[in-house]
């Protein structure tokens, strides 16, 4: 897991819970900027290669690839519903730095540097389309709603290919 | 005034500083303006300047810089440089930038004179609350590229980064971000003006060495025959220090900015020596600013008469300046002394204003008794506010623990001087409001009316962690008087970790979600019982097929 990651877990988990991390982990994995993040995409693909050659057939590598993102999912739901379970109450939150660490860190998270750079590309078009707030809205939640889904298309694609490859007994 | 006064000292360091020393002598209506040979040759020679201040609890400020041409290491004349205005690596460890910033802070955001800037206070916001979301402590390697294409300077920042990470630098860095800015992007903002360029392309890099080895990094290539060789670079990193900051500043190609920057963006009217300074541009190369500085415990107490700069950089051998370039020292002391004499005290190579101390150690070098090297340099003061050495710790007890388990906190306060101090308060209270997870127990201040030369007083307090993370104790403070005056000293802050290895995560996730992380657990369990069931049932043949 990038380092950033390490950063926001040991300066929010005092006030997020011990279920940050599994969050954390589940956020890398599931939302997938391909130019920062390829090493989440190639677990993806593995993962997928290996279920689709386990499934045995094309039809099996489809259904085990969906099943292991949607796994994924109800991970990370649950863990964001033991954070609120475990009484997180966001006006206490800490937000002090400790020592050692600094702002800065957050910045080598791949969705924070994929955030940083879908918003340079609104603020240029708040000048191009004027403050259309759907619009400003729409070029946020649309390359994000695209990293959300190239990992269940990869583990798919992937797991279908691995149920073609493997020998028919 | 004098905090002011030492902050814009440190920035003016590696400039206007360094010519002021050496032009200015004893004549107290000089300005860089009057000379500008001599600030040409300061970028065509290169200069060094040793800083040191003492405040009024007696800790010392010391930075030190050097100006002048790259070293070979740099590889300036490479094609990696070509069109770069500037390349720079900036560290920063402890509460350096804290004490930087919270002086220079009230002007740079138009705060209360109250100086606290708060809201409470009149202020916009305060310093210290913005850099307690922020931290203070980090490391960023930041480079721009003008007026080429984005892919050029993707590869040329790369080779620098290559460059930097071997020897002699050996740094560690991480991508952070990259960021263009060129005519398109500024149309679309309907931006209206002229630009200084066509396109601007800046980087930024996360540097992951440890301080001491970027330390090490800034300062091993920088030529040591002048100041440099006299200090103990040991003392930048020594663990008892509050605070350290490392930067190194390369600019390719100086005449290139100044042109730039010094015709009509200036709007042509000279205000300042900085304007007139650029008027007077000729063909300046390449430049390079190192530097490096700390913020160390206190040195001076009650009943010392004299600051010895040899002593607080731990100086082993005589301060031996620069041959043939600039070497200027400044020292300062804090509004509450008096000085009484200084030295060396040559005529017209040593300047003091008020509190603040500059020697042309150059000029000194030439006289026949410093040829071979100054011995010290020393400040002779009278004051009876400074007060007596006073130390403050705080233990943890153990180390680290994991969650679910409890540390032992104490903060002492030992007098380890010669006269009592009195009224003295420990409040280490700060972090209790930050976590409501935490299970607390013990005195977390108190007060006592005195503490004897040799005596301490401490505060024991137990914590409970219930999640990982690192705890950040800061802002603890003691307060005590002496002499009839009062003074604050911060409780070193610190990030207490609490770390687990996957058997711990996973326990305390099942504790921690228990019981719907039981009812999980069940389900995967009966599926797997189930398939198990099935297995034994003969039907094995058709699992693997879906």
């Amino acid at each position: 897991m990038p380092a950033g990651y390490e950063t926001l877990i040991m300066v929010f988990a005092p006030s997020f819970g011990n279920y940050l991390r599994p969050t954390a982990v589940m956020l890398n994995l599931l939302i997938v900027d391909p130019m920062n993040n390829p090493i989440s995409l190639a677990l993806w693909a593995v993962a997928g290669l290996i279920g689709g050659v386990m499934a045995g057939t094309k039809k099996g590598g489809f259904v085990v690839g969906l099943c292991v993102w949607l796994s994924c999912l109800g991970i990370i739901a649950f863990s964001v519903f033991m954070m609120f379970q475990s009484g997180l109450d966001f006006g206490s939150i800490s937000l002090i730095m400790p020592p050692g660490y600094s702002f800065t860190d957050f910045l080598s998270v791949p969705i924070v540097q994929s955030l940083i750079g879908i918003l340079i590309s609104v603020v240029t078009g708040i000048g191009e389309g004027g403050t259309d707030v759907t619009s400003m809205i729409m070029a946020i939640v649309v390359p994000l709603a695209i990293f959300f889904l190239i990992p269940v298309a990869t583990v798919i694609i992937t797991g279908i290919i691995g149920g073609a490859i493997r020998p028919k007994e | 005034m004098m905090k002011r006064k030492i902050t814009v000292a440190l920035f003016l360091v590696a400039f206007l500083a360094i010519p002021a020393v050496v032009a200015t002598g004893v004549n107290n209506g000089f300005t860089p303006a009057q000379d500008p040979e001599t600030i040409i040759s300061i970028f065509d020679e290169g200069a060094e300047a040793l800083f040191t201040y003492v405040d009024n609890q007696g800790r010392p400020v010391v930075a030190y810089a050097q100006v002048g041409l790259p070293g070979a290491e740099l590889e300036i004349d490479t094609p990696k440089y070509d069109n770069c205005i500037a390349m720079a690596v900036l560290q920063t460890r402890g509460d350096l930038l804290e004490y930087v910033l919270g002086t220079v802070g009230a002007n740079l955001f138009n705060m209360s004179d109250s100086g606290t800037g708060s809201p409470d206070d009149g202020g916009l916001f305060s310093v210290n609350q913005i850099l307690g979301y922020l931290g203070t402590e980090f490391g960023v390697l930041a480079t721009a590229y003008l007026n080429i294409d984005a892919t050029t300077a993707q590869q040329r920042m790369g080779a620098v980064v290559s460059n930097l990470q071997a020897a002699p630098f050996n740094f560690d860095f991480v991508d952070l971000i990259a960021i263009r800015l060129d005519e398109a992007f500024f149309a679309q903002l309907n931006f209206t003006g002229t630009l200084p360029f066509e396109s601007l392309d800046i980087f930024f890099y996360q540097i992951l060495s440890e301080p001491a080895d970027v330390i090490a990094a800034v300062l091993d290539p920088l030529d040591d025959s002048g100041l440099l060789d006299a200090i103990d670079e040991t003392k930048f990193t020594d663990e008892d220090i509050s605070g350290s900051a490392a930067a190194l500043i390369v600019i390719p190609n100086l005449d290139e900015i100044l042109n730039m920057f010094g015709g009509d963006f200036l709007g042509g009217t000279i205000t300042n020596p900085t304007d007139y300074m650029l008027a007077q541009t000729t063909n300046f190369g390449p430049m390079a600013i190192a530097a490096a500085a700390y913020v160390g415990d206190q040195t001076v107490e009650a009943g010392d008469t004299e600051i010895s700069l040899a002593e607080i950089v731990g100086a082993s051998t005589v301060f031996d300046p620069f041959n043939n370039r600039h070497s200027v020292v400044i020292a300062g002391l804090a509004d509450a002394a008096n000085v009484t004499g200084i030295t060396p005290d040559d005529s017209g190579l040593a300047f003091m204003e008020g509190n603040m101390i500059f020697w042309n150690a150059s000029g000194l070098h030439d006289l026949p008794a410093y040829t071979s090297g100054i011995p010290d340099f020393v400040i002779e003061f009278e004051s009876d506010d400074f007060p007596p050495m006073v130390t403050v710790t705080r233990t943890f007890n153990p180390e680290s623990v994991t969650p679910g388990n409890t540390v032992a906190v104490r903060v002492t306060v030992e007098n380890d001087g010669d006269d009592p101090i009195t009224n003295v308060t420990i409040n280490d209270s700060a972090f209790l409001d930050r976590y409501s997870t935490l299970v607390v127990a013990g005195t977390f201040q108190t007060s006592v009316t005195s503490i004897a030369p040799g005596g301490n007083t401490y505060i024991e307090y137990t914590v409970t962690f219930q999640n990982e993370g690192a705890y950040a104790f800061t802002d603890g403070v003691v307060t005590y008087d002496y002499n009839g005056n009062s003074f604050e000293k911060p409780i070193t802050d610190e990030a207490y970790l609490v770390s687990t290895d996957i058997t711990g995560v996973l326990l305390s996730l099942v504790q921690d979600g228990w019981p719907y992380s039981g009812m999980l657990l069940g389900l995967v369990g009966l599926g797997a019982i189930f398939n198990l069931a099935r297995a034994r049932g003969g039907k094995s043949g058709s699992m693997y097929q879906v």
